[in-house]
């Protein structure tokens, strides 16, 4: 009650600050002027006397002080008036300012746009039901290292565990041909069950979603529906021909439309989605394993329960049915298996942010440090005044925090102003990388840092400075300039590996030529075309008709594209050699077309036949591994498989990457499609040079809807864009890291700097002495050049350590090289040098040439 | 440091409500003076340190101020002893003398006098 009172009552004096300070001043002066009366009283002289009261008295101004502190809220006050003070005093230090809010507006602003993006793609929950009931589940079969899919069957076993998992969603991709048209189309599926999307707790915001007793009836996504639907109010009830699968061409209804947020969770872009029919005969095959499983997990399982409980079932499982070699059921939680990209990179980053603002923090504190001993004399003096060292410390850390507010500030500013910038850079693994935003969460968090370096960068200046104030001289510290260098050395490695891996990246040879190719695919539907020689036929048809459109370059035809889905399998030669490779079928002009060099022998022929032996033309990869000893035409190799077959080695071709430029080229063989005709044809074709690849697309559409009108065209994308994907990761690591790295330097060239002009200062009267006594300029020079790369190097000794710390996050992540990678350390090495030697340099010049005489006399 | 100013204050404020409570209404001057005396000069206060106190036990509620005139005929503060305040007197004036009784007891005691 009583401390309510006095709160209360200092609120109302806050307000009458002026008022209240007169009473104190008449209060005292009525004293003083009592007490000098009584002194006089008792005989002594009106001088003598006033300075009696004043002795009896005590310190006046503390008595202000404190009385002050008592008289309103002296937090708040005291908050103004440093705000105020420091403000004032900050203005009059405009270099100092404007480095050390530099210095904050990076760490706070890399710190957070890093949060912005991680938080988007990484920490935040999915907008699904509860999404961290959700886990999604793999096969695990005792053939093959990775995960495999598991079948419908499996599926099913799964859904009885049904103390378990409240709610089982299986989904299959499906690719969904339009008939009917002037040439197919493709709609990029899935195919799910009726529990899918309850179990993710999405309802359609248009329509309604699947129930048990539908039959042919799909959703559309959102975007699909605005792009090739003109976003149609009356959609629903529509009717789309659909053929999937081989399977008969089907009427399917549209009963509603899928907001965008389900995309968040398949990566891959799907038109539309179609309902499971549970009773079809080619979902019966226990080793037919297809399915995306999705369960949610009853409210009181754990995780680990689930896992036993699978672990269980897929024991059972595994001899029940022998033929299935499935050896464990895997269970991710559905958050981790969709931040699968971003959490491999979020370590690094993060690491790399915490060292930029470790060295923005350090770089303060030692510009702190070094202004603070200039105004060590303002400080002092406040002291001997009866400022407390509590006081001058919160002096201290209000203007520490005043720099780091107005650097938060411009941080947060140029991270937002960044946004775009980085929205377009983002990997294509990244979900929701295409949203990420300046939200609370990030506003807090960013507030959160402020603060934090507010507090640590002001906090340790100020004890020491407050300390001085009282007693001893100041003392320079390189610790911290060393600390910089140290941690800058880092990230200047982390950069100049990246930035060297990017470069080795974009000018390795992928082994083929990009430019101007346009890869699309068309399907030979099963049931016309099971006779091999029609779909030979056919394909030879295509590339004609599409090899005689103006504008064509070059056309060839493929099974697998390359940059996409590979055909993985393993051979073994005619000397026992084993080997897992990729393989295609190819025909035409192929290593023509794709600028693919034929380095021995010869490539397919027509006389190479279906009736003919098997020949094959094998990579030079795979040549060196299969025959080490050296000659491989003319050998055989056989493929391991239920239905081995035996080739003819007639040619050997240069490697390729097929899995883009970060992946090292497979080894790999080619057949022929005369030999053995695909139903799924991928058709190459590279555009003569000032014709756009894709503008020849409606052309072969045309073309291969006049051969037989089943045929479409479908999937049609750049090679030149592909590729640019791939890129995407490496060049948005090495931007993040590069730019980091650029930063570091900057903030450590301002550190050195501040440092070393500050040690000089100090030193300017042993200058002084040492110029009088006849040292020349040079020397003088080189003593401040001396010391400065004597930090440096002890710097760059203590940042080796951390470079090999780094270096094991980093490990993944570079491309043909490894982390302590001798010649790109040395260069960041060098580079730190020359920029610690040039920050070194200008103070030591301007020590060499001051003026001896100004010097000695100025203190 | 902070604890040894804070007992002080403490004592301090129960002397100037014992000055009030004694002499009636005081000028800041006054109540230092007769502390003054009473203590015959064996207490080295500063007699600055009297005004933060008067301001604290006036927001507390235990004194009251006026503006009146004094003895030599100038405008000046004066404080006099509330109700709150001769309540607060009674009770600290009480805890004070059982404190002290006390510690007279444990520093009358001697070993003999143990069981």
């Amino acid at each position: 009650m009583r401390t309510l009172r006095k709160f209360f009552m200092r609120c109302i004096s806050f307000f009458h600050k002026r008022s209240n300070a007169a009473r104190l001043r008449e209060e005292l002066a009525h004293h003083m002027e009592l007490a000098t009366e009584d002194f006089i009283k008792s005989g002594l002289s009106r001088e003598e006397a006033r300075r009696q009261s004043i002795l009896e008295f005590g310190s006046l101004e503390s008595v202000k002080d404190s009385w002050r502190d008592q008289a309103s809220l002296p937090l708040l006050e005291n908050f103004w008036r440093d705000i105020r003070q420091g403000s004032r005093s900050l203005r009059l230090a405009p270099s100092f300012s404007s480095f050390t809010i530099l210095a904050y507006a990076i760490g706070i602003g890399a710190a957070t746009l890093t949060f912005t993006v991680f938080d988007n793609v990484l920490l935040k929950p999915f907008s699904f039901h509860q999404p961290d009931r959700l886990l999604t589940l793999y096969g695990k079969s005792i053939q093959s290292e990775g995960p495999a899919m598991l079948s419908f069957p499996e599926f099913r076993d799964i859904r009885s565990l049904t103390e378990i998992f409240s709610q089982v969603g299986a989904m299959l991709p499906a690719k969904f041909d339009t008939t009917g048209g002037l040439y197919p189309e493709r709609f990029l599926g899935r195919i799910v069950t009726d529990d899918f999307f309850p179990s993710f707790g999405i309802q359609p915001f248009l329509g309604r979603a699947f129930t048990k007793n539908d039959s042919n009836t799909v959703l559309l996504s959102q975007a699909t529906w605005a792009t090739r639907f003109g976003s149609d109010p009356n959609i629903l009830g529509s009717k789309l021909n659909l053929r999937w699968n081989d399977q008969a061409a089907r009427a399917y209804t549209v009963i509603g439309v899928l907001p965008n947020s389900i995309q968040t969770a398949f990566p891959r872009h799907t038109e539309l989605w179609a309902q499971l029919d549970e009773a079809q005969p080619d979902f019966a095959n226990r080793r037919a394993g297809a399915f995306d499983v999705t369960v949610r997990l009853r409210d009181n399982v754990s995780l680990g329960q689930a896992r036993a409980a699978l672990d269980s079932l897929a024991k059972s499982l595994a001899t029940q049915y022998p033929e299935r070699p499935l050896s464990s059921i895997l269970a991710v939680p559905l958050h981790d298996e969709l931040t699968e990209a971003p959490s491999k990179l979020f370590p690094v980053i993060v690491a790399a942010v915490g060292f930029l603002l470790a060295l923005a923090c350090a770089n303060i504190a030692n510009l702190a440090l070094a202004r603070g001993n200039f105004r060590l004399r303002e400080l002092k003096i406040r002291a001997s005044l009866g400022a407390s060292r509590a006081r001058l410390v919160r002096q201290l850390l209000t203007e520490s925090m005043l720099l780091a507010c107005t650097g938060g500030l411009i941080g947060v500013t140029l991270a937002w102003s960044l946004l775009k910038v980085t929205r377009a850079l983002i990997p294509d693994g990244f979900l929701r990388g295409d949203a990420i935003a300046i939200d609370t969460r990030v506003l807090l968090a960013a507030l959160a840092i402020t603060i934090l370096t507010g507090i640590v960068t002001g906090l340790w200046p100020a004890l020491r400075l407050s300390a001085l104030s009282f007693t001893g001289r100041p003392r320079s510290a390189p610790y911290l300039v060393i600390a910089e260098i140290a941690i800058s050395l880092v990230l200047l490695s982390a950069a100049a590996l990246s930035l060297h891996s990017l470069y080795r990246v974009l000018t390795v040879n992928t082994g083929f030529d990009t430019a101007n190719l346009i890869a699309m695919q068309t399907n030979l539907p099963r049931e016309n075309y099971r006779d091999p020689i029609r779909r030979a036929q056919t394909i030879e048809q295509i590339l004609q008709s599409v090899g005689s459109i103006s504008g064509v370059g070059s056309a060839t035809v493929s099974d697998f594209r390359p940059l996409g889905s590979t055909m993985n399998l393993r051979i073994q030669s005619s000397e026992m050699q084993e080997l897992a490779v990729t393989t295609e079928s190819i025909f035409g002009q192929y290593f023509e077309s794709l600028r693919v060099p034929l380095l021995a022998g010869r490539g397919f022929q027509q006389a190479d036949s279906p009736d003919s032996p098997k020949v094959a033309i094998i990579s030079r990869r795979a040549a060196e591994l299969l025959w080490p000893s050296g000659q491989a035409l003319g050998k055989n190799f056989q493929t391991i498989r239920e239905k081995p077959e035996t080739y003819l080695v007639v040619g050997i071709a240069g490697d390729v990457r097929r899995a883009g430029p970060t992946r090292e080229a497979k080894p790999h063989f080619y057949t022929s499609t005369n030999q053995e005709p695909p139903y799924l044809v991928e058709i190459l074709v590279r555009s003569r040079p000032g014709v756009e690849a894709s503008s020849l697309l409606h052309s072969i559409r045309l073309a291969a809807a006049s051969i037989d009108g089943a045929l479409g065209i479908h999937e049609a994308v750049l090679l030149d864009d592909s590729l640019q994907r791939l890129l995407k990761q490496p060049r948005w690591i090495a931007a993040l890291l590069g730019s980091f790295g650029a930063l570091a330097l900057l903030l450590t060239a301002i550190g050195i700097y501040g440092s070393t002009s500050y040690f000089v200062s100090q030193k300017r009267y042993e200058i002084g002495v040492r110029m009088a006594v006849g040292a020349t300029q040079g020397q003088i020079r080189n003593q401040f050049l001396y010391r400065g790369l004597a930090h440096a190097f002890l710097g760059i000794g203590l940042g080796t350590i951390g470079i090999f710390w780094l270096g094991h996050f980093l490990k993944g992540m570079l491309y043909g090289l490894e982390p302590l990678d001798p010649t790109t350390n040395l260069f960041a090495v060098g580079a730190l040098l020359l920029i610690a030697l040039a920050a070194n340099y200008f103070p030591a010049r301007q020590a060499a040439h001051m003026d001896p005489s100004s010097t000695l006399r100025s203190d | 440091m902070k604890n040894k100013s804070e007992v002080h204050q403490g004592t301090l404020a129960l002397m100037v409500l014992k000055t009030l409570d004694i002499l009636g209404p005081q000028h800041g001057y006054g109540v230092s003076r007769r502390i003054g005396q009473v203590s015959g000069g064996l207490l080295d206060v500063n007699q600055g340190t009297l005004y933060p106190v008067l301001l604290r036990l006036e927001q507390e509620g235990a004194i009251a101020s006026e503006w009146g005139v004094s003895d030599n005929n100038r405008r000046a503060r004066f404080y006099s002893l509330t109700r709150v305040g001769r309540k607060q007197l009674l009770a600290e004036t009480q805890q004070w003398e059982q404190t002290t009784s006390i510690m007279n007891r444990f520093f009358s005691l001697r070993a003999e006098d143990l069981p």
